[in-house]
């Protein structure tokens, strides 16, 4: 069978979208300092699959009445030339912010962790040129490398769920939902939901989507999995670090990994886990690097995406070492919930929500029209 | 190959490293802090025996089996006290490999509490690394102690830490992680390792060399019992018997002997399959425990002659030995309740498991409660080996 070069399956999109959102949760596990922010919170993740497929709907509606059309080609038609273009630009700086704060977090995260005396210049060159790479032969090529990049994180994660079996203790996550309001864990429910920008990936690679994929069955698949994967996450790390350690570290999941020997032959395997979150790091900059590039060409009607990688990719690692943005104290402003949310919410919902409005109107004066005729 | 390249930048080699083994953390007469760390001597380092001192005292911690040397750091915070180590020694402290952290009585007290965050905050500190408290004056002398086989203290406790729960159930093992979870835990008090150090009881035999020439030690550590401790000092201690309890009651007894006395002989029986479940009632800001211990024992030792093959002979053993056990584990529950004065054995994190809407209400306060808990305890024992011998081996002498 000869491989398909042409477009995305929806198994690479799946992978895509699951990898992209494993990156935050090696990061940082947003989950643990979400409300209720205490032992149950892994029910809000849970409780997060049905406000993330809320907020696909929109999305899905107008990806699947624009099939086949890039998303430029959509806000054009429903909005006019001139406000679907202004749109592009906004979605474009909407994905170069989320690349600007990734950025960010994995600077604090290698110098914190691993790498404490490596200057961040040094490990933005080291990191952002494999990025600049893959978002420059584009997003057909990212998602070939997707089965296997996220695919081993994914791995990765199974494991350390298994081998962290005999440090946990399930009594770390009791008592179930007696300490949460039911609105503390509907909040951070939507919360949690609402700070995740992957489901955009869909609007944007529509145009790259095979013929015979079926979107909505993909859609629902990938935040299922995302939501799995993100409770491997998070349970072994509250069972193991319990809700007050793993609030209070920069990245608890990597803590946990840290934790895991067996016996005395398996020791330090947390270099496994840190391999993992470096090639998803590098797997998210270059989707969000490539869909802001190609949102500017298609904005600028330029023939390629190519040379707005290399410029947003140097804009980008010049503010990121801005003393100002490049300290512990910003980012941990920016990350937390009730910030980050409603920078990321109006993005993946409310405007894809406007847009789709609009279109419904414009639809239904259209036939309105032509049953006056 | 870019992913490996980027590491070259920190990367340390094994010749340019102190690699720590154990850490005694300590307070001077001035108040400040004294951290000295025993190094692991690598092939390349071509010693291996000796001390160094940066801003303090060395400890001479000479002995034909080490394979370590000792540094030390005097400052006014225990980072500092760590980094000037540097002052008389050449090479970079290197700490993720420490097995153990020592503390004095005095650090236990006054500076443990405070020195948490840093050990959570540094990237090269690890949480798996044991805690233990050093019982008595001069602690340094640790150092100087017999480690039998080992190449290092830290090596010894590490190793004490693998085989001495198979064995006695008269210690706990507590890694920092769990010591940290338990300090910020409603209703639980956290625990840390003892060791005291004591004459080396073979010291003598050996009087000063043995056939092969080797030296004793005049020290030995002794690694038994618990610390407990309240929100930032040492509550009080608990000897190895107490601690056997402790573990019986917290489900932490993976093995014991148990020994029943009888006048005409004992009998020893060894615990196997312990457990335990701990039910709570709580009214009135006050709090009632049930405490069902149960466990599995093998006949080990028939001193007297009794006849095991009968099962009365085994119901009466198994009757006076749960009497026997019930009986500790009451004493030890008083003792912490009347003396250590904090829920260390998780009554309050039980309570908050089965009762959280109520426990909200008392955890501000939880050891007043605790200390005015009536606890009720239960063993169940059953005798379900006898070992290889099928009679008593005195049996005959009743006849």
């Amino acid at each position: 069978m000869t491989p398909n070069y042409k477009y995305l399956t929806g198994r690479q999109l799946v992978f895509l979208f699951v990898g992209s959102k494993l990156f935050l949760d090696y990061t940082h596990l947003p989950l643990i300092n979400t409300p209720p922010e205490n032992q149950d919170v892994w029910i809000t993740e849970i409780l997060s699959i049905v406000f993330s497929v809320i907020f696909v709907i929109p999305i899905l509606l107008l990806i699947t009445n624009f099939k086949g059309k890039s998303f430029s080609e959509m806000v054009c038609t429903i909005l006019g030339n001139k406000l679907g273009k202004a749109v592009g630009i906004i979605y474009a700086v909407f994905m170069t912010f989320g690349n600007f704060i990734c950025i960010l977090m994995i600077l604090i995260f290698m110098n914190a962790y691993v790498f404490a005396e490596t200057p961040p210049w040094a490990i933005l060159i080291f990191t952002l040129l494999p990025a600049l790479y893959s978002s420059y032969k584009g997003i057909l090529s990212i998602g070939r490398t997707a089965v296997l990049f996220a695919g081993y994180a994914m791995v990765t994660i199974l494991l350390f769920s298994l081998c962290g079996y005999p440090e946990m203790d399930y009594r770390l996550i009791l008592p179930v939902l007696s300490d949460s309001t039911s609105w503390q864990i509907l909040s951070g429910a939507f919360f949690l939901a609402a700070r995740y920008s992957e489901i955009v990936l869909f609007m944007f690679l529509a145009v790259y989507f095979s013929p015979d994929l079926k979107v909505v069955k993909t859609a629902v698949l990938s935040i299922i999995l995302g939501a799995v994967f993100t409770l491997l996450m998070a349970l072994p790390t509250l069972t193991v670090l319990g809700n007050f350690i793993s609030q209070h570290v920069w990245n608890p999941y990597y803590l946990y990994c840290r934790q895991i020997h067996i016996y005395d032959f398996i020791q330090r395997a947390d270099s496994l886990s840190f391999i993992a979150w470096y090639i998803l790091a590098i797997f998210k900059l270059s989707i969000y690097n490539f869909i802001a590039a190609k949102l500017l060409s298609d904005v600028f009607g330029t023939k390629s995406h190519k040379p707005f990688t290399f410029i947003l990719i140097t804009v980008l690692s010049v503010v990121c070492l801005l003393p100002m943005f490049n300290c512990s104290t910003f980012i941990t402003q920016m990350r937390s919930y009730n910030v980050i949310t409603w920078f990321v919410f109006p993005f993946i919902f409310i405007l894809p929500l406007i847009i789709l409005i609009v279109y419904l109107i414009r639809k239904a004066m259209k036939k309105l029209a032509v049953s006056k005729q | 190959m870019i992913f490996l390249a980027s590491g070259c930048w920190n990367r340390r080699e094994l010749n340019t490293l102190g690699v720590v083994g154990s850490v005694l953390y300590d307070v001077n007469k001035n108040k400040q802090i004294v951290a000295t760390s025993e190094l692991l001597c690598s092939a390349s380092s071509g010693s291996t025996s000796g001390s160094a001192s940066g801003g303090g005292k060395g400890s001479d911690a000479s002995s034909p089996k080490r394979s370590t040397i000792l540094v030390q750091g005097i400052g006014s915070s225990e980072p500092e006290a760590l980094r000037n180590s540097s002052y008389s020694f050449s090479r970079k402290l290197y700490y993720p490999h420490t097995k153990v952290r020592f503390f004095s009585e005095t650090f236990a007290n006054t500076q443990l509490y405070k020195t948490l965050d840093f050990f959570l905050r540094d990237h090269e500190l690890r949480q798996t690394c044991l805690m233990v408290v050093v019982k008595g004056e001069h602690p340094e002398r640790i150092f100087t102690a017999a480690i039998d086989f080992n190449g290092s203290l830290g090596d010894y406790i590490y190793n004490l830490s693998q085989s001495q729960p198979a064995s006695t159930s008269g210690s706990v093992f507590v890694d920092a992680l769990e010591f940290m979870r338990h300090y910020h835990e409603d209703g639980l008090s956290p625990v840390a390792g003892v060791v005291e150090i004591i004459n080396n009881p073979v010291s003598s035999i050996l009087a000063g060399q043995d056939s092969q020439g080797n030296t004793a030690e005049n020290y030995s550590v002794k690694y038994a019992g618990l610390a407990a401790f309240n929100e930032n000092e040492i509550a009080g201690y608990l000897d190895e018997n107490e601690t056997r309890s402790f573990n019986m009651i917290t489900g932490g007894c993976k093995s014991a002997y148990i020994t029943i006395p009888y006048t005409a002989g004992n009998i020893v029986l060894e615990v196997i399959n312990s457990s335990s479940d701990i039910k709570t009632e709580l009214s009135n800001r006050h709090s009632t425990v049930f405490v069902s211990v149960s466990f599995n024992l093998v006949v080990t030792q028939v001193g007297n002659t009794m006849d095991i093959s009968d099962p009365g002979v085994i119901s009466q053993i198994k009757g006076k030995c749960q009497a026997m056990i019930k009986s500790q584990l009451e004493t030890v529950i008083k003792k912490v309740q009347n003396e250590i004065k904090t829920d260390i054995f998780g009554f309050g994190f039980n309570t908050h498991i089965q009762h959280p809407k109520e426990f909200a209400a008392v955890k501000s306060n939880w050891d007043d409660i605790f200390r005015k808990a009536d606890v009720f305890v239960d063993v169940k024992a059953s005798i379900s080996r006898t070992g290889e011998q099928e009679r008593t081996f005195r049996l005959t002498e009743s006849h």
